[in-house]
């Protein structure tokens, strides 16, 4: 298989008045061609940082250290303005995670799918426009008489969400990068976007990432999970196997305090402590402090993303051979 | 249309409350209305004060054995008919006063709103995009001093350096005394010359104003997420800076628009009376120094349909553009 995007040591820091954040410490990852890959990880734990820093749009006081995306080959993190410019939206669709004031309230639906064709200078007419939008519009199952003419404030939070994936599509991308897609939304609502997703990954080639808080969809939906934690990615694996045979103690920890709600009461475990200061991170595996299993080496040296068997990958020194640092 | 006929009604009732006020408030006032115009009545023509004041009484339409009711009943009714009642001053009705001085306030004002209006949303708009630069701290700190001075204070201030020490501007009037009023050239570029100065000293401050209401508006809309996606969809900066972000900053301006040119009509009584412009500020300042009621309550009551009107006006605009209220 193809890995369509690599991901190497991405490191992301927010410049805050009492120092830096340190949200995306070392992330590494490769995504296949028509894969669906999940960032799962809980509030806070940088996903979006990822994301952000992947497609360069972190926030005013976030700084990119260092880290390449390659993409087709290419470092997307590498490219000038203009050619990244070129590259998103056409090839790598992102839909950001407040998609509910996502919308510019005071012009109608038509008018954004006008305006991102116009800024990538597409010569549809306006029947081409129409007709092109209207078709990206039923492939999430709204009805484009209806929502073209609608202004945003006129469409329900799951309507939105589903007029941005729209958008996304609209340029035939290769990628589509969706944060938290279903969070603002109710229960049944929630399904009804992620079973759109399954729909549109039959039916179209393409490259889904998403992330979600919520590992129950991570794992309707993906075929690869990436476990987020203070920062880093702490597993990454077939989505069989997180659930089969979790690696990493956070994993487990976190799947153990899942599992419970349809299992025994008394068998919940919730992982003791809390997340993390990513302003004052611990030293070494940013786990050690909440970790059963911590040793020594843990509070020295960070544990790197290694390949154990099957390839499956984890950081955590219980794999790195007598808890040494991966030879 | 619905929502038209509420407000049609509301502002209705605004109107009739703050007029009746008006009423009360002056026929409650210490002394008789009539009194001014009786004594200068009885100097005039030599006469008994008590005789004066029934002719006075009787040239402004009064009556002292009627009730306040029957009074504010004939009032009301004067005002529906559309008269504006009597000044004693002046002698003559104050719908003539009216006619001759409404439009050279017209004229000023609206010369006044659209300049400090577009130059404060240019302004405004200019001072959000160059955040943190030398170009903001200017603006900013510039509106916030010239907001606060007062347009009379501005206006001694024109009136002093540009009339009398530099005379690049005329001293007072309208027009010319010299010169008939015509659709000469002369005359519309002397017209604009006199109105310049009474305009500047009401337009500075509050051009300052939506200068800073503006960039306030401005830098809030900037953080939104829909400029965020709008630049995640790889839109050009300058289609975000008018679509995305002017339009959604100014809607609200809009709104408050009839609030600005009512706060620039009071702030413009003053500065008509120190350049002497004939509009309606001059003869509101006059009938207070003379004590002229009935100029008073119907210049008031003038003032109150302007603002009420603007209101309505700046309603009805905002209802057409923002979609948001258009749907209610
Ligand atoms: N603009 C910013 N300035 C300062 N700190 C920030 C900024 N954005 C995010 N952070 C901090 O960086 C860390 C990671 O944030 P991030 O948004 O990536 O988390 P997340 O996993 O996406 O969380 P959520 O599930 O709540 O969206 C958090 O501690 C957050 O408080
Ligand atoms: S590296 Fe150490 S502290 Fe971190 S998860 Fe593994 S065992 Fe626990
Ligand atoms: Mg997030």
């Amino acid at each position: 298989m193809n890995s369509l995007i690599k991901v190497e040591n991405l490191r992301a820091v927010y410049l805050v008045r009492e120092g830096t954040i340190k949200a995306a410490d070392g992330i590494s990852f490769d995504v296949q061609e028509n894969s669906v890959t999940a960032i799962v990880g809980e509030s806070a734990s940088g996903k979006s940082t990822i994301i952000e820093a992947m497609t360069r749009t972190l926030p005013p006081n976030g700084r990119l250290l260092e880290g390449k995306v390659l993409y087709k080959g290419k470092d997307l993190l590498a490219l000038k303005k203009e050619e990244f410019r070129r590259i998103k939206w056409k090839e790598i669709a992102l839909v950001p995670q407040a998609a509910q004031q996502s919308l510019n309230p005071t012009m109608k639906i038509i008018d954004h799918f006008k305006d991102t064709i116009e800024a990538h200078r597409i010569n549809w007419n306006h029947d081409q426009l129409i007709q092109k939008a209207s078709e990206k519009l039923e492939m999430v199952r709204l009805n484009p008489d209806a929502v073209l003419y609608s202004y945003p404030m006129q469409l329900s939070g799951g309507m939105k969400q589903r007029v941005l994936i729209a958008l996304a599509l609209l340029l035939d991308p290769e990628v589509l990068i969706l944060d938290e897609p279903t969070s603002a939304l109710d229960v049944l609502t929630q399904a009804y976007i992620v079973q759109l997703l399954k729909e549109l990954k039959k039916k179209l080639n393409i490259t889904l990432i998403f992330v979600t808080h919520d590992i129950a969809i991570a794992a309707e939906l993906a075929d690869k999970v990436a476990v987020i934690y203070a920062g880093n990615i702490v597993e990454y694996n077939s989505v069989f196997r997180i659930f089969k045979n979790p690696l990493h103690p956070y994993t487990k920890g976190l799947l153990g305090s899942i599992m419970a709600i349809n299992a025994d009461m008394s068998k919940i475990k919730p992982i003791p402590g809390a997340p993390p200061s990513l302003l004052t991170p611990p030293s070494g595996c940013r786990f050690h402090p909440r970790c059963e299993h911590a040793m020594d080496i843990c509070k020295k040296e960070k544990p790197p993303l290694i390949t154990v068997e099957d390839g499956a990958q984890v950081a955590c020194h219980l794999y790195s051979q007598g808890g040494r640092k991966d030879a | 249309m619905n929502y038209v006929i509420n407000r049609v009604i509301y502002l209705l009732a605004v109107f009739v409350i703050a007029v009746s006020g008006i009423f009360v408030l002056v026929n409650n006032m210490p002394g008789d209305p009539a009194y001014g115009l009786a004594v200068s009545i009885a100097q005039q023509r030599n006469m008994q004060i008590e005789q004066a004041l029934e002719i006075a009484r009787s040239m402004m339409g009064i009556d002292p054995d009627e009730s306040l009711l029957t009074r504010y009943g004939k009032f009301m009714s004067n005002l529906l008919k559309g008269n504006l009642g009597y000044s004693a001053f002046y002698n003559t009705s104050v719908n003539d006063i009216i006619s001759k001085s409404l439009p050279w306030t017209i004229f000023v004002i609206s010369l006044a709103t659209l300049l400090s209006f577009v130059v404060g949303i240019f302004l405004g708009a200019l001072a959000a995009q160059k955040r943190g630069t030398v170009i903001e701290w200017i603006i900013s700190t510039v509106s916030s001093i010239i907001q606060a001075i007062p347009p009379f204070i501005l206006a001694v201030l024109i009136l002093f350096v540009f009339s009398v020490t530099l005379r690049l501007l005329p001293l007072g009037g309208a027009y010319p005394v010299d010169v008939e009023p015509s659709f000469s050239f002369e005359f519309i570029y002397k017209m604009f010359l006199h109105a310049l100065g009474p305009m500047l000293a009401t337009a500075i401050p509050q051009m300052a104003s939506w200068t800073l209401a503006m960039r306030g508006n401005t830098s809030q809309v900037m953080e939104e997420d829909f400029i965020r996606f709008a630049e995640i969809r790889g839109l050009r900066d300058s289609v975000i800076a008018k679509k995305y972000i002017r339009n959604n900053a100014v809607l609200p301006l809009v709104a408050s628009l009839a609030i600005g040119v009512g706060y620039m009509l009071g702030g413009h009584t003053l500065v008509e009376s120190i350049f002497n412009y004939p509009g309606i500020g001059f003869y509101f300042g006059k009938a207070i120094a003379v004590r002229d009621f009935g100029l008073l309550t119907g210049l008031f009551t003038l003032i109150v349909i302007g603002v009420i009107a603007a209101t309505f006006i700046a309603d009805f605009v905002y209802s057409l553009i923002d979609p948001r209220v258009k749907l209610k």
